[in-house]
């Protein structure tokens, strides 16, 4: 996949295999900087089984932040009221990561890049918050993180 | 000068159809063979609907102005999350659950000191939940 800035190539990165996953998640502008997100794919093959998993891949301007920042993945990439937020893997805990701070949401595992019927989990992203649902210590939550104001308010 | 950005996808060609999600069903059982919920207990107590909420902010690192409500799911999610159909009743739609999240149907209960809350995932496939963070009822 290659991102051009004014007909210039500025970026380029492997998505891996193919998948029914849309390796596209994004592309953000903010603030002079801009973040795309891909899906990198793997595959294991075992004489007639292939398993493939998926790995978000978030960069920002040119800098991959899985390899800067030690995740595993990271993934759900938006902003919330105009400052980026997205999600990460570092450790087997998942995190949040907005405005320059993490956030320690200590999840197992927190659904992501689900295809079909399992896309209902994935987050749901929205201008003022995101909704998601985590698991951790054998108990799923429904989580929703926002700003104070919004409509969390009834 | 605004910039432009172009994104080039290589085309991959793709042979089969998605593989089936884990654990969700990704259709409805007959209803006659769904599993049936258990109903709320009777002593539940409803708050009035004038009764307001207010999500207390969590201390640092959330002290960027973000609110975080966790809702822990009495039930495992390997149920079919397909379809939402609103709550009648007793219910307290919408409250802090918009429309267009997965679980947007939702009934809010007070009982023992505490909010829980139901989920509807379909007419017959309430998933009871607790709020454990963040849901304050308001002085007075």
């Amino acid at each position: 996949m290659t991102l051009e800035k004014n007909d210039q190539e500025i970026f380029r990165i492997d998505t891996g295999k193919g998948s029914p996953i849309n390796t596209l998640q994004g592309l953000w502008v903010y603030d002079g900087h801009w973040v795309l997100e891909t899906v990198y794919i793997f595959e294991e093959v075992d004489n007639n089984m292939a398993t493939t998993s998926a790995v978000g891949q978030l960069v920002q301007d040119g800098e991959e932040l899985n390899g800067k920042n030690g995740y595993g993945t990271s993934f759900g990439f938006q902003t919330i009221d105009g400052i980026p937020f997205y999600f990460f893997e570092r450790a087997g805990k998942m995190d949040a990561w907005y405005d320059g701070q993490e956030i320690p949401l200590g999840f197992d595992n927190i659904p992501h890049y689900g295809c079909c019927s399992s896309g209902a989990l994935n987050p749901q992203k929205y201008q003022d918050r995101v909704a998601f649902f985590g698991h951790k210590n054998e108990t799923w939550y429904f989580v929703q993180i926002g700003m104070a104001g919004s409509t969390f308010n009834p | 000068m605004k910039d432009t950005f172009s994104i080039f996808l290589i085309p991959i060609l793709l042979l089969g159809d998605c593989a089936p999600a884990p654990k969700i069903g990704p259709t409805l059982l007959p209803a006659e063979t769904r599993p049936q919920v258990e109903s709320s207990p009777t002593t539940l107590v409803i708050p009035p609907m004038s009764l307001n909420v207010e999500p207390t902010l969590l201390p640092t690192p959330l002290e960027q102005g973000l609110v975080l409500v966790s809702v822990e799911l009495m039930k495992p999610l390997d149920l079919d999350p397909l379809r939402f159909e609103t709550v009648e009743g007793n219910s307290w739609n919408h409250a802090t659950l918009p429309r267009g999240t997965p679980f947007s149907e939702t009934s809010f209960y007070f009982e023992d000191g505490h909010y829980s809350m139901q989920v509807e995932l379909g007419s017959d496939r309430l998933i009871p939940g607790r709020i454990t963070t963040t849901m304050e009822p308001r002085p007075g």
